[in-house]
């Protein structure tokens, strides 16, 4: 069973983030020994990983309350809300798009 | 010069750092490689991940093996489960409303915590959405843990530790003249293996890898 509690506090871990940041600067070094097929939990703590990484960089710019990495509740709070933004920002442009296409969906003059 | 005695409390936070500390050590060596090998008896195993091939052998196993539970009369799918509790006056559908509920109500105080947290509000603020949450997250708990207990005994729930459990089959090897091989031979074998130590230990490494 994958412990969901240690992965996020290795994956929040200073050295960890390094971990990342060093195998993104230096292509040769890379964060697990196989390239491909990662495991469950190589998975799953990949994925902390990268959003500890975002959350450190929306600290690094000031954008948000340091009280996000106080614990996880505030975390995924954040990341939660940020998701929905996201997924507003989507929206629309999808319904810009779709007035585009409904525009462009209609028949040109003397075109049946 | 008089030494300070340690306090119970004091000891106990000790003993749970070094305890947090050797757990974060052990993670970090399962997560070096996607497989994991360990020595049993003086025999080098090693868990690794399913091939394609295994993927579709355990998929028709699944298949046969709920296709034979299907055929027991006592043994009852979910909806079934769901119908003999409400005429014995327990509503599981009642308690799904209640997760789907309290879902629904942790996720808009996220958004909400979140746009807090987003303008910088000061922490009293945040802290009050941050304790409703917790609050709901224990009855969610609550009713997730009743629901389970519930339909524990489930044809769905056989049916996932049956393939739980054959699933380690596939995945454990041992050395053998240098070569890694199956531990086991056959299902039969495998079924027929007592030492649960050598299984459990196993079957640890194989849900890291395998269970997502």
């Amino acid at each position: 069973m994958i412990n969901n509690e240690l992965v996020r506090k290795l994956a929040k871990s200073i050295k960890h983030q390094n971990i990342l940041r060093i195998s993104k600067d230096i292509s040769s070094i890379q964060i697990f020994k196989n390239n491909t097929d990662l495991s469950a939990i190589q998975d799953v703590y990949l994925s902390y990983l990268y959003m500890y990484s975002n959350i450190y960089d929306e600290l690094a710019l000031d954008k948000v309350s340091p009280i996000v990495l106080k614990d996880n509740i505030y975390t995924d709070a954040f990341i939660a809300w940020k998701n929905s933004e996201k997924h507003n920002d989507s929206k629309t442009t999808n319904t810009a798009h779709d007035v585009n296409l409904v525009f462009s969906n209609k028949p040109l003059k003397g075109v049946k | 010069m008089q030494e300070k005695i340690m306090t119970d409390e004091e000891a106990k936070d000790i003993v749970a750092q070094l305890k947090e500390k050797h757990q974060l050590e052990m993670l970090e060596e399962d997560l070096k490689d996607n497989k994991a090998e360990f020595n049993y008896k003086d025999i080098e195993y090693r868990v690794r991940l399913f091939t394609r091939k295994d993927k579709e052998e355990i998929y028709l196993l699944n298949i046969k093996k709920y296709n034979q539970l299907l055929k027991d009369p006592d043994i009852l799918k979910e909806a079934d489960l769901y119908v003999v509790y409400k005429n014995k006056g327990l509503d599981i559908a009642a308690i799904d409303s209640e997760i789907r509920r309290y879902q629904a109500e942790i996720m808009d105080l996220h958004l909400k915590l979140g746009k807090e947290e987003e303008d910088k509000s000061p922490e009293s603020v945040c802290k009050a959405y941050h304790d409703k949450i917790v609050t709901l997250q224990e009855s969610l708990y609550v009713a997730i843990i009743k629901r389970a207990q519930l339909l524990n005994h489930s044809l769905e729930n056989i049916l996932e530790e049956y393939i739980s459990r054959i699933s380690l089959f596939f995945s454990l090897e041992k050395l053998e003249n240098e070569k890694w091989i199956r531990a086991f031979k056959s299902l039969d074998e495998y079924d027929n293996f007592n030492d649960e130590e050598l299984l459990s230990m196993a079957q640890i490494y194989n849900l890291k890898l395998n269970i997502k």
